[in-house]
């Protein structure tokens, strides 16, 4: 079963998020921050990491730029899910090396579309 | 005189002759001796003869003696008279010298007299001559003068008129002639001109000014004019003439007029013109009275008293003397500039200088015009404007800002509803109740969190475009805030209990109760929120002189120091909050509305204590 980890500070998206990667057939993962986020990348080494990118402690610009330093989880693909619907925004995710960057609000059928995608390209 | 002298001279010869004889005697006598006789006769003869001679000579000798005596005498007298002679001689010729003397002397005064007569002749010839030129000349002055001349007969007529005379009035010269004065007058000043005329010839008065008279053809003209009496050669009063000069100063008058008008124009303009040469220095050869505006004279500039330069402001100085610098070498057409002058009085006033170029004859640049003009007021409007335009830049960066964070703030519960419904959707037959009901739910709650958020958006927007009027109406602050405190420990009901303590005395205030319900409401529900079960809240309310103070005191979370700064700005929420729900606008409403009162509200906060809000609400200006 593939593992995804959810990074997230809004617990109703973590948790909707959640609900529909476990019907789906995922194995889901939870951090609230960044920081957290980092640790548990670490520890669980998930085959998808979906981030937003606004959050307390450590946001997810801070996040990919840590997980990429760390040769054990550099090469994880990290989709962006995010508020942030700028161009800079989009521009910034990507240099800093997401893999994808997805705009709030969207329709869990997109989202998994994008998880199975970069596991396809993982695998 | 020959006369007398002659005398002697006859006998003188007589005696001569004598002598002339005797010496005849002795060649004869030598020629017988020697034919007839015998030698010694011959001598006795001859001693005869010789002694006879001698007896002879001796008394031709005595003879002679005598003459030459009386001859000597005669010789003596003679030489005394011919002193005497030569003496009076003499005495004649010195008087003769002296006459001749006095006769030359005379001939030289003569002589001089002479030449001075011929120089005096030939100077009167010359100055004939000049008077004849001179004549001329005044003759052809008079005649080809610009000035009118004419003369003016004791009764009044014209003598003599000359061509300017007749070209100013358009008359030809027998036109004139012999005919009154007052002709070139108005018929109206016709009678006053003649009795003008008549005050003039009297010499109790003087033809002299400006004077307005009337063309042939009826064209009113001013003239300047002047006058000089003539006395009559004959001695008859009524032979008198008056010599009149006019001048045609109606073009001067129209230009002087235009001046005046310009004058006027420009004092009375806010544009002061000024000029100043290429000199070094670039002294200032005109300023217009106008400068006065700035607390100045004209003078004051272009006596030098004053530097033009020293009264431009100093930040601006360099910059106006590099732009003269400048027109001094390129000699720029013109110019504009916008610099500060410090008035007299101290003041600075922006002005707007526009340079034009004076020329010379020749077309080259000998200086500049400058109209300065006060721009103080336009500059500071374009001040007041920018300030205006940055700070509705400000206010439009501010909302494209705000319209950001909302657009957020609405994403995250459209996602949450969004990711439910699909969810619903997509996996329907999958879903256990319990995650259909949890869907459901979080629709539910997004819904709810957004409708809190407009509702928010709404008042904050309101506040912000000064849409809100407080409705002033009379309260009674210490009852009030009894009834608010009863009615907010219903809405906490056993969460937290609110302990009140209310002002010593009961205030009457003007002001709109609504928003202080939103003040306190919105700090009660943060309390309530960031607080843990059953702590208790603080709603503490003083009245003083002329505050009405009141705080809401929790024993919350607190606020982290690196939020504090933040925490009244729109969608702000504090980093420690967690899962705690809310629309991060409460704190901007309140502050808002705080405003709106004329007050202050402040916070003193403790992470893992609590929080307490103080607002002071001036009384005078609710009262």
């Amino acid at each position: 079963m593939k593992k995804i980890l959810v990074i997230e500070d809004d617990e109703s998206i973590r948790r909707s998020v959640g609900m529909m990667l476990r019907i789906s057939g995922f194995e889901a993962f939870y951090a609230e921050n960044g920081s957290v986020g980092l640790q548990m990348a670490a520890q669980s080494m998930p085959d998808v990491i979906i981030c937003d990118i606004a959050m307390p402690v450590l946001d997810g610009y801070g996040f990919i730029q840590e997980l990429r330093k760390n040769p054990a989880t550099a090469k994880i693909p990290v989709i962006f899910l995010t508020a942030k619907a700028a161009e800079e925004d989009i521009a910034k995710g990507k240099a800093l090396g997401a893999n994808a960057y997805l705009t709030k609000p969207i329709w869990p059928a997109d989202l998994l579309k994008i998880v199975q995608e970069q596991l396809g390209q993982n695998a | 005189m020959a006369k007398k002298v002659s005398a002697p001279h006859t006998r003188s010869s007589s005696q001569a002759d004598d002598l002339k004889q005797a010496s005849f005697h002795e060649p004869s006598l030598t020629s017988h001796a020697a034919e007839d006789l015998s030698p010694e006769e011959k001598i006795a003869a001859l001693e005869q003869r010789l002694a006879d001679e001698i007896a002879r000579r001796m008394e031709l000798e005595a003879k002679l003696q005598r003459s030459t005596q009386e001859f000597e005498q005669i010789l003596h007298q003679r030489t005394d008279l011919l002193q005497e002679l030569i003496m009076q001689l003499q005495n004649e010729i010195s008087q003769r010298d002296a006459v001749e003397a006095q006769l030359r002397k005379r001939t030289d005064v003569m002589h001089d007299f002479i030449k001075q007569l011929e120089q005096e002749m030939e100077e009167r010839r010359e100055a004939e001559v000049n008077l004849r030129l001179s004549e001329e000349r005044f003759r052809t002055v008079i005649e080809k003068s610009p000035v009118g001349i004419c003369i003016i007969n004791y009764d009044g007529t014209f003598e003599y008129v000359n061509p300017a005379y007749c070209a100013l009035f358009g008359y030809e010269p027998h036109e004139l002639k012999k005919k009154p004065f007052s002709i070139i007058f108005d018929k109206e000043e016709a009678q006053s001109a003649e009795a003008l005329f008549r005050r003039i010839f009297d010499g109790k008065l003087e033809m002299r000014g400006e004077r307005t008279m009337r063309t042939k053809h009826g064209q009113r003209i001013t003239v300047l004019t002047d006058s000089v009496h003539s006395d009559s050669s004959d001695g008859n009063e009524q032979s008198r003439k008056l010599l009149v000069f006019v001048l045609d100063i109606t073009q001067r008058k129209q230009a002087e007029d235009m001046l005046r008008r310009a004058k006027v124009i420009i004092d009375k303009s806010p544009a002061v013109i000024y000029q100043f040469s290429l000199q070094p220095n670039f002294p200032l050869e005109f300023v217009s009275d106008n400068i006065k505006q700035f607390g100045f004279t004209a003078q004051d500039f272009t006596s030098g008293a004053i530097s033009f330069l020293h009264h431009v402001h100093p930040d601006d100085r360099e910059k106006v003397l590099d732009t003269f610098r400048h027109l001094s070498k390129a000699k720029a057409d013109h110019l504009r500039r916008e610099y500060r002058l410090l008035t007299a009085q101290g003041r600075t006033v922006w002005v707007e200088d526009n340079l034009m170029a004076v020329y010379d004859e020749q077309g080259n640049v000998t200086g500049y015009q400058g109209v300065l003009l006060d721009i103080d007021e336009r500059r500071r409007a374009e001040e007041e404007i920018n300030k205006a335009l940055l700070k509705e830049k400000e206010l439009i960066e501010l909302k494209a800002r705000f319209v950001t964070i909302a657009s957020h703030e609405f994403r995250t519960p459209l996602t949450s509803i969004l990711l439910s419904v699909g969810i619903l959707r997509d996996f329907a037959p999958i879903l256990s109740e319990e995650e259909r009901v949890e869907s459901l739910t979080r629709i539910s709650n997004g819904v709810h969190h957004m409708t809190s958020l407009l509702q928010d958006l709404l008042v904050y927007g309101k506040a912000e475009s000064g849409e809100i009027r407080p409705k002033k109406l009379p309260l009674q602050i210490r009852s009030w805030c009894s009834d608010f405190a009863t009615q907010a420990q219903e809405r906490l009901g056993q969460r937290h209990t609110l302990l009140y303590a209310p002002p010593a005395r009961e205030q009457e205030c003007m002001i709109d109760e609504s928003m202080i319900r939103q003040i306190l409401e919105h700090l009660l529900s943060n309390a309530d929120k960031f607080s843990p079960e059953g702590s208790p809240i603080h709603f503490t309310v003083d009245v003083q002189d002329d505050k009405w103070i009141m705080a809401i005191q929790d024993s919350g979370i607190g606020i982290p120091k690196e939020d504090l700064p933040r925490i009244f700005e729109p969608f702000h929420r504090g980093t420690n909050i967690g899962n705690i729900g809310g629309t991060g606008m409460g704190l901007a409403i309140v502050q808002k509305m705080v405003d709106f009162l004329d007050g202050e509200i402040s916070v003193r906060s403790d992470v893992g204590k609590g929080t307490t809000f103080t607002i002071v609400l001036p009384l005078r200006t609710l009262s």
